[in-house]
């Protein structure tokens, strides 16, 4: 299997604060690897790192076959084909559901490549309560609702590597349960997804592969049923 | 006093109303996406007053040559925030301070070099008058409102039915995920600014056929735009209008009943509304 997204040696600060040490991580084709790990450690940082929202970053980011995506601008990477979704969503509450959609239709209809997998209709499957709220206003939706929106625009942007950040923060069990059907259902359409977390029965249920991350530092890595129980317990209880 | 008097009065204090509209949305406009607090859009507004009059001697034709003014700001405008602007968002306010006040000074000596430092006038525009409430209203205070009400509803298509419009609300509210949904930053911003300065360009021209175009005239319309803003709450469009309807109305009808205090009124009226709500009428927070 190729890889889609690759960090060696990454340091990442704000400002004076040196905040992740020596990240090193791998990402291939249609898999689902999650980054693992309690509050403050540093996952939302190590996300934010690779869309090249952190003020200074060492080290070495690839996607795919060598793209260096250190030298490419926040707003290059929906089109490279990386979809991001921030831990409060990555909605716009002043716009309405279908104006948050049509922003994200609109990057991948100027896509170069014309294989699109996920067009609206595809989303509307994934999340038929979305199909009909498209006119109100996003900052009305409950948290749930938020989530999906917040994916669905991820998913609409087409990419081969979507990155969400705690998809299962705060939500109700069955919604949780939704959540889980759709991030198998991207990995089987061949979209390869990096997820942060740190609810373990969750990450039970989507992981292919987890890296453990404490103190900006990856403290394990492996399929889940290769780690020992005692050490993860160790890394996610305070 | 007779009701025909007091709503005359009225019908002059909207058509000013709609001249600190016209220059307080673009400011506003720029501030709600940039968050860049732009002194020199005052300047940008006597620069369309001096290319309007330019545009005019060539074409004679004057709304041709407001329209082309208010574009050679717009330009201008662009050419700023790329230039320099640019380089200052996310820096504290003094910063834009120095900045945008360095380029008043700068354009206002431009505007000695090219145009001199008498003031110019063009022939009057938008002459004669008609009856209404028993007074003769200048069909000018009827082409003020017509443009005002105009470019309020230009501004509401271009900002909820446009692409552009709905991607800058977006970048307005939440700049990074904007970014992560690839919309350009760079090219956000400074149409944004393209934009604002468009209608200051066009608040200068817009004046010009009752007034005089001189260096330094934009510093008045500055502080009412200011004013209005504030009001209305920073960043906000439609507080914008609003305000600028409150501050219209109340100099007109204090013109009517306490003509001593006329000029203290739209002040007075900021600091009670800086009292009860700091934010604005339409302010966040
Ligand atoms: N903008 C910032 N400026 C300075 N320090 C920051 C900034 N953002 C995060 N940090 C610090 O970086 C460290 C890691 O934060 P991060 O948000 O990456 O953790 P996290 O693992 O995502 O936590 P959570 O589970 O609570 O979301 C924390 O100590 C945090 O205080
Ligand atoms: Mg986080």
């Amino acid at each position: 299997m190729s890889s889609i997204l690759t960090l060696s040696d990454v340091n990442s600060y704000y400002g004076k604060s040196h905040i992740l040490f020596g990240i090193s991580l791998e990402v291939k084709e249609s898999e689902v690897v999650v980054l693992l790990g309690r509050n403050g450690v540093g996952k939302t940082t190590t996300l934010k790192t690779i869309m090249g929202l952190v003020p200074k970053i060492t080290g070495k980011i690839l996607f795919k076959d060598g793209i260096d995506l250190l030298k490419i601008p926040p707003y290059k990477k929906a089109k490279l084909g990386i979809g991001y979704v921030p831990d409060h969503g990555g909605i716009f509450p002043n716009l309405t559901v279908y104006q948050n959609m049509k922003i994200s239709i609109k990057q991948s209809q100027s896509k170069s490549e014309s294989t699109q997998i996920f067009e609206l209709k595809d989303v509307f499957n994934l999340f038929p309560q979305l199909e009909h709220m498209t006119n109100r206003l996003a900052g009305t939706l409950s948290g749930g609702e938020r989530r999906m929106l917040g994916i669905a625009r991820g998913l609409l942007l087409n990419p081969e590597l979507l990155i969400i950040d705690e998809p299962s923060e705060g939500l109700a069990p069955n919604i949780v349960q939704d959540i889980i059907e759709v991030i198998k259902k991207i990995r089987s359409s061949g979209v390869s997804v990096l997820v942060a977390d740190q609810n373990l029965p969750f990450v039970e249920k989507i992981a292919d592969r987890v890296y453990v991350i404490d103190k900006g530092e990856i403290k394990m890595s492996g399929e889940l049923s290769e780690l020992s129980r005692e050490e993860l317990e160790m890394f996610l209880t305070f | 006093m007779d009701l025909n008097a007091i709503a005359f009065q009225l019908i002059l204090g909207i058509a000013s109303a709609m001249l600190y509209w016209i220059v307080s949305s673009g400011l506003t406009f720029t501030f709600g996406v940039t968050r860049v607090l732009n002194f020199a859009h005052g300047a940008f507004y006597m620069l369309g007053a001096y290319f309007t009059l330019s545009f005019f001697a060539l074409t004679q034709n004057y709304l041709l040559s407001l329209f082309l003014g208010a574009v050679i700001v717009a330009l201008i405008g662009a050419g700023c925030e790329r230039g320099l602007i640019s380089r200052i968002y996310g820096l504290p306010i003094p910063f834009q301070l120095i900045l945008t006040f360095g380029l008043v000074l700068l354009f206002d000596d431009l505007v000695r070099i090219f145009w001199g430092s008498v003031p110019k006038m063009m022939p009057a525009q938008f002459i004669g008058s008609i009856n209404v409430f028993g007074r003769i209203l200048p069909v000018f205070s009827l082409y003020l409102i017509f443009a005002g009400v105009a470019i309020a509803l230009v501004l509401y298509f271009l900002l909820s039915k446009t692409d552009w419009g709905v991607e800058i609300r977006a970048i307005t509210v939440d700049p990074e995920t904007a970014m992560c949904s690839g919309l350009n930053p760079a090219f956000l911003y400074a149409t944004a600014f393209m934009f604002g300065s468009f209608l200051a360009g066009l608040g200068g021209g817009l004046y010009l056929p009752i007034s005089s175009a001189s260096p330094g005239m934009g510093e008045h319309i500055i502080i009412y735009a200011f004013i209005v803003t504030v009001i209305g709450g920073l960043g906000s469009i439609k507080g914008a209008f609003v305000s600028a309807l409150i501050i219209g109305i109340i100099e007109s009808l204090g013109a009517l009943f306490v003509p001593w205090m006329t000029i203290a009124l739209p002040y007075i009226a900021l600091s009670a509304v800086l009292l009860v709500r700091p934010e604005g009428i339409f302010g966040e927070e």
